[in-house]
């Protein structure tokens, strides 16, 4: 498990970080906080040349109002985004998201953007390299199989990042950066439903901020996450939740999901629900049965594709009655 | 109330301090002169016929000094007994795990020797591989081992009283079939070793070990080197659990590397080769047969057991036979069958873990006897009660129990239980609607040799040196491999010659220094050890006693040693401190050196493996644990918020150590019945890292705890004291899932307790209540 070689660069600047990006192209990996990247290099899974390391792009930390947006940098620990009095005031949600990932020391060290792209896992891909050679290559590791579902013509590594249900639930975008400029989009633009690549960053293009919204009026929002125990583990499910409005009457209901796919996932009311009827047993029942219909998940990594989708009604179910005050 | 001065008192360790600092050196931390590292090729099949090996293209990478394969070691083969030595240092003419050993390498640094162990090109021929243990004892399996028809690794077949008799006589016979799975040690000290050696035939080795010195008769008998030359130091060791006993892969390989290239030579195994190839418990089938009278009495009990043995048979016969014994204890039982099979496997091997095939069987008769309780109606605890062996009793296998408070314990659980309170039974609740949380409650008893009396050297030795200012040093085999021995033993030393805890230094073992010892394993340092360490500390003491006569002019009987002074007994000012007198000893005459000695034995002849009749131990400790459990009637996640150990275990020689084991019984008991679990396929293991595997964290541990000491002062162990270090995490798992039952109302007979599990068996229930209502109505 030792590292390979590799060059090690500290851009000062965001255009410079892309312009390394952009020249180096297949060859670099972005580090932030390492805590996702490194684990991978060590297993031989990821093997870049040369580190574009994040840690001194000034400012890239930087938790701060603009205008009516809340911006939380890319380089903002998850410690220090569940500490933010600015989150814990304005999206509380994402700090109970960030306080679920994994345990403290991994939340000192990891960041959100590190977090948001982290790299969807499967049992058959975050191996050593003697264990790989066990088996023929998955198609994660360059191979034409995948281990999870026999048959399948495509990857289904599960994304399991904490952070994204709530960003997704909260309607957050994000700002990607690259060497001509830079565009903003919504997250859930963000994401791609392939365990090989995940996320819609382009050649060169790195993601520097995550965008919040201002709250609505009566807005509140939880996260769920089931795990197999009380630390360390990523979530076999997770659930965040937001609603605006009163319990009677609905402003807006999102819910999204994360660890059921390889990407996260948004569940929202039909366009024809009746918001003024608030938040009825009957649409709790509607909702939870939407997220099990959309949870299309393979078995998996000690939990079967039913008991998945089970865990995704209890979890959704749990959320919306916690914001209903059930 | 004992008058002790040191013993019975609540001491933390001796080691705490360094460890808790840092400072405590593993064997991973030590380095010498010129040091190599060493790496090892593993197969990359399940089985596998090798055809060739070629090393020559990592004989010649830069920086790489030697190169070995099985050739090397000839046709050494090594294993518990003559006839059971089936494991090689690296593999011969076949593979027969996925990661087992097949080259190794040693080089200037560890990148050159993973470099060069990709560069060793190893041709297999790939048989068919069975890694299920019934498949594997079918006619027509693949073989492991051409000198074990059959895959049959052991087979122990034995009997006492007449078994279908009892069942004829008994009102209610019940069959049940359990599961206990594939868990690991989980020690957090990847196993390793440090080897120097020195031409023409001399070793040095550093390696971590609870028994050295199985690894010491090893190596002398594999590098055909006298046993003055196998020097075994043994630094600090992080956690064993039964999963450092003997010699390894690692060991032979790091001298046999340092032989080669004349350097000393390091392996550390990674985390990933621990998990994914070294030893693990015994997973086990068992098929009890259980006959009672309608008030509970146990009238026989016939059990068939298949163990997963894996590729190798390891200590495996004293895990078939501990199965056995345990299968007479903790109740009485006039009649018992029994029949098992140890099958080879295509998977890595199986050996002792905490409990060392206890577990396993315990696991399923104290659930199947709560399952009888409710058959019959009848009350839990009293069925224990009922049935519970007592101080005198002799099993039907000849088992002789000198002291038991196994009642104590009983009460005692179910007092810090509070069970009258908690407890209903599940009849009771049936009608009632599950909530999202159900709570239950649940007991079970154990009991556990204290002690192993397996064959061969079993004896313990101690010398004491005793300095001249009155300080000592305590030289003894037995390990210290975390569960707190040296500061038990110390303390006996302290105790005996009257002076404090910290002026008793314990070195760690070295087999040039130490006495032999057989290790740490059956639970046996601090009644077996503790013995030999009495005597000697007396001995010493002995030694001293007439120059404290002669100066303090009083007769040898009426001299006490105690709070570092030694003293006439009832006219304390009649004193003079310990140092003075050590320090007028040792220059007595033409002078001298007060060296104490002791040796202990063991109390009863050798298990007999065969036939399993007569003792397993001198001793035997008994205990009961209770569970209190919450089920998540949604997604069938089970917690235990609270545990009671209750032990009887002679006498607490330092209840604090005490309370550690129990705690860590605890731990390791959760972890066995929820969490752990080696999820495989065709032999590779898809978990091998510790976020995949899930050990429980303290997050996911008991938030109370609660451990309960019963003394009944043992004739044999050591001021009274029997072993509570394995046997307490015996009924861990039967109080667990005896209390998700009385939460749910279902039996879960197949370890480990997933909440997919849980949530399945609670749907098959809910279906088979509607069929039953259809059929009624
Ligand atoms: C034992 C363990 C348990 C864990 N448990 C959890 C858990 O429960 N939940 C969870 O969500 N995560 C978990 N993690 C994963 C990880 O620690 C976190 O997701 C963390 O937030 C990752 O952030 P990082 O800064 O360390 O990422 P890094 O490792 O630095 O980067 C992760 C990936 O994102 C890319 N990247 C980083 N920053 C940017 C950027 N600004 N723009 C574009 N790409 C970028 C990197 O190139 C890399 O591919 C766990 C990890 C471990 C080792």
């Amino acid at each position: 498990m030792r590292l390979k070689k590799f060059e090690h660069f500290e851009p000062r600047t965001l255009s410079e970080a892309c312009r390394l990006l952009k020249e180096q192209g297949d060859k670099a990996a972005l580090i932030a906080g390492g805590t996702d990247l490194v684990v991978r290099m060590k297993y031989g899974v990821t093997q870049p040349q040369c580190l574009i390391n994040l840690k001194k792009v000034e400012g890239l930390g930087s938790i701060a109002l603009v205008g009516e947006n809340l911006h939380v940098g890319a380089l903002a620990t998850l410690t220090q985004v569940r500490c933010s009095d600015l989150v814990l005031e304005r999206c509380p949600m994402l700090a109970e998201a960030a306080l679920a990932v994994g345990a403290a020391q991994l939340q000192n060290m990891g960041t959100i953007g590190g977090n948001i792209c982290l790299e969807p896992r499967c049992w058959y891909f975050q191996q050593g390299r003697s264990w790989r050679q066990a088996r023929p290559d998955c198609f994660k590791n360059g191979g034409s199989v995948c281990y999870m579902a026999k048959g399948s013509r495509r990857c289904h590594a599960l994304y399991c990042g904490d952070t994204a249900a709530a960003l997704l639930a909260l309607g957050a975008k994000v700002r990607l950066v690259n060497p001509g400029g830079e565009r903003i989009v919504p997250i859930e633009e963000f994401f791609v439903d392939d365990g090989m690549r995940h996320t819609d960053l382009q050649p060169g293009e790195l993601l520097a901020e995550v965008i919040l919204p201002a709250p609505l009026p009566g807005q509140r929002g939880t996260y769920l996450k089931y795990r197999k125990r009380g630390a360390l583990d990523f979530p076999i499910a997770g659930v965040a939740a937001v609603m605006s409005g009163t319990t009677a009457a609905i402003a807006r209901l999102r819910i999204a999901i994360t660890g059921v796919g390889s990407s996260p996932l948004v569940v929202a009311p039909p366009p024809d629900y009746p918001s003024e009827a608030g938040l009825t047993p009957a649409l709790i029942d509607l909702l939870v049965e939407m997220a099990r219909k959309q949870t299309r998940t393979v078995s998996h990594m000690e939990v079967s594709a039913s008991y998945r989708k089970e865990l995704v009604g209890v979890l959704v179910r749990d959320a919306l009655e916690k914001l209903g005050g059930a | 109330m004992s008058d002790y001065a040191v013993l019975g008192k609540r001491l933390p360790r001796v080691d705490g301090p360094v460890k808790a600092a840092g400072s405590a050196r593993f064997t991973d931390d030590l380095s010498l002169p010129g040091m190599l590292h060493g790496k090892i090729l593993r197969s990359p099949h399940p089985h596998a016929r090798i055809l060739r090996i070629d090393t020559t293209r990592a004989e010649q990478l830069p920086g790489v000094r030697a190169v070995i394969v099985g050739e090397d070691f000839g046709d050494y083969r090594y294993g518990l007994r003559a006839d059971t030595r089936d494991e090689y240092p690296l593999a011969r003419g076949k593979v027969r795990y996925l990661g087992e050993e097949v080259a190794a390498v040693a080089a200037v640094d560890e990148d050159t020797a993973l470099e060069a162990l990709e560069l060793i090109r190893v041709d297999y021929e790939v048989l068919p591989a069975v890694t299920d243990p019934e498949e594997a004892l079918l006619e027509g399996a693949p073989q492991l081992h051409d000198d074990k028809p059959g895959n049959i690794s052991v087979h122990m077949k034995t009997g006492f009283g007449d078994v279908d008799e009892a069942f004829r006589q008994a009102d209610y016979v019940r069959e049940d079939r359990f599961y206990s799975q594939s868990v690991l040690h989980g020690f957090l000290e990847p196993n390793a070793a440090l080897a120097h050696w020195e031409a023409p035939n001399r070793i040095t080795i550093w390696a971590s070990k609870q028994s050295p010195y199985f690894l010491y008769r090893n190596l002398s008998n594999c590098f055909n080197v006298p046993l003055s030359n196998v020097r075994l130091i043994q630094p600090y060791i992080g956690g064993g659990f039964g999963g450092k006993n003997g010699g390894y892969p690692v060991d032979f390989c790091a001298v046999m590397l340092s032989k080669k290239s004349g350097r000393p030579v390091k392996i550390v195994l990674t985390m990933e080769e621990v998990l994914s190839s070294h030893r693990r418990r015994h997973p086990m089938i068992v098929r009890l047969k259980t006959g009672v009278r309608k008030d509970g009495t146990i009238l026989a009990h016939d059990c068939r057991i298949i163990a997963d043995g894996g590729a190798g048979t390891g200590v495996g016969p004293s895990t078939i036979a501990n199965a056995f014994y345990f299968l007479n204890l903790p109740y009485v039982v006039p009649n018992v069958r029994y029949e098992a099979f140890r099958a080879y496997t295509n998977r890595p091997i199986s050996v002792a873990q905490r409990g060392n095939g206890i577990q396993q069987i315990r696991y399923a008769a104290d659930v199947q006897l709560e399952m009888i309780a409710h058959d019959l109606g009848l009350d839990p605890v009293r069925i224990r009660q009922k049935n519970a062996v007592y101080t005198g009793y002799r099993t039907a296998s000849g088992m002789n129990i000198h002291s038991c408070g196994l009642q104590e314990t009983i009460t005692g659980a179910v007092r810090a239980a509070e069970w009258d309170t908690h407890y209903r039974p599940w009849r009771e609740k049936e009608n009632e609607p599950l909530g999202r949380i159900a709570t239950g409650v649940g007991i079970a008893c154990n009991s556990f040799q204290s002690g192993a009396r397996l064959t061969g050297h079993n004896c313990c030795t101690a010398v004491i040196k005793v300095h001249e200012d009155g300080t000592a040093s305590l030289l003894t085999g037995s390990t210290d491999s975390g569960q707190g021995s040296e500061t038990v033993l110390a303390m006996i030393v302290a105790e005996v010659l009257g002076i404090r805890l910290e002026d008793v230094f314990v070195p760690q073992t070295d087999s040039t220094v130490t006495p032999v010892d057989p290790g740490s394993f059956g639970s046996r340092v601090s009644s077996t050890a503790g013995n030999a360490v009495l005597i000697a500390a007396r001995d010493a003491r002995q030694q001293l006693l007439p120059v404290a006569a002669e100066l303090l002019k009083a007769a040898p009987e009426a001299i006490e040693f105690r709070d570092c002074k030694v003293f006439v007994r009832g006219a304390p000012d009649k004193a003079l401190r310990f140092r003075d007198l050590t320090r007028q000893t040792v220059a007595w005459g033409s002078g001298t050196s007060i060296i104490g000695q002791g040796s202990w034995g063991q109390t009863v002849p050798p298990m007999n493996f065969e036939t399993g009749e007569g003792d397993a131990s001198g001793a035997y400790s008994f205990g009961t644990q209770a569970a209190w459990v919450e089920v998540d009637t949604r997604t069938g996640r089970v917690t235990v918020p609270r545990m009671v150990v209750a032990h009887d275990l002679g006498f607490a020689l330092n209840p604090l150590a005490v309370e550690g084991q129990h705690e860590g019984s605890i731990a390791g008991g959760v972890g066995h019945t929820i969490y752990e679990h080696c999820v495989e396929e065709n032999g590779q293991n898809l978990t091998p890292n510790l976020t995949a595997y899930g050990l429980p964290t303290v997050y996911d541990l008991p938030r109370e705890m609660v451990s309960l000491s019963i003394e009944t002062i043992d004739p044999v162990g050591a001021f009274g004291a029997k072993e509570s270090g394995e046997g307490t995490q015996v009924s861990t798992i039967p109080a667990i899932v005896n209390a998700i039952h009385n939460a749910i109302g279902v039996w879960i007979t197949d370890l480990p307790v997933t909440p997919e599990k849980v949530l399945k068996a609670l749907r098959d229930k809910k279906a088979q209540a509607k069929a039953t209502a259809e059929g009624q109505s």
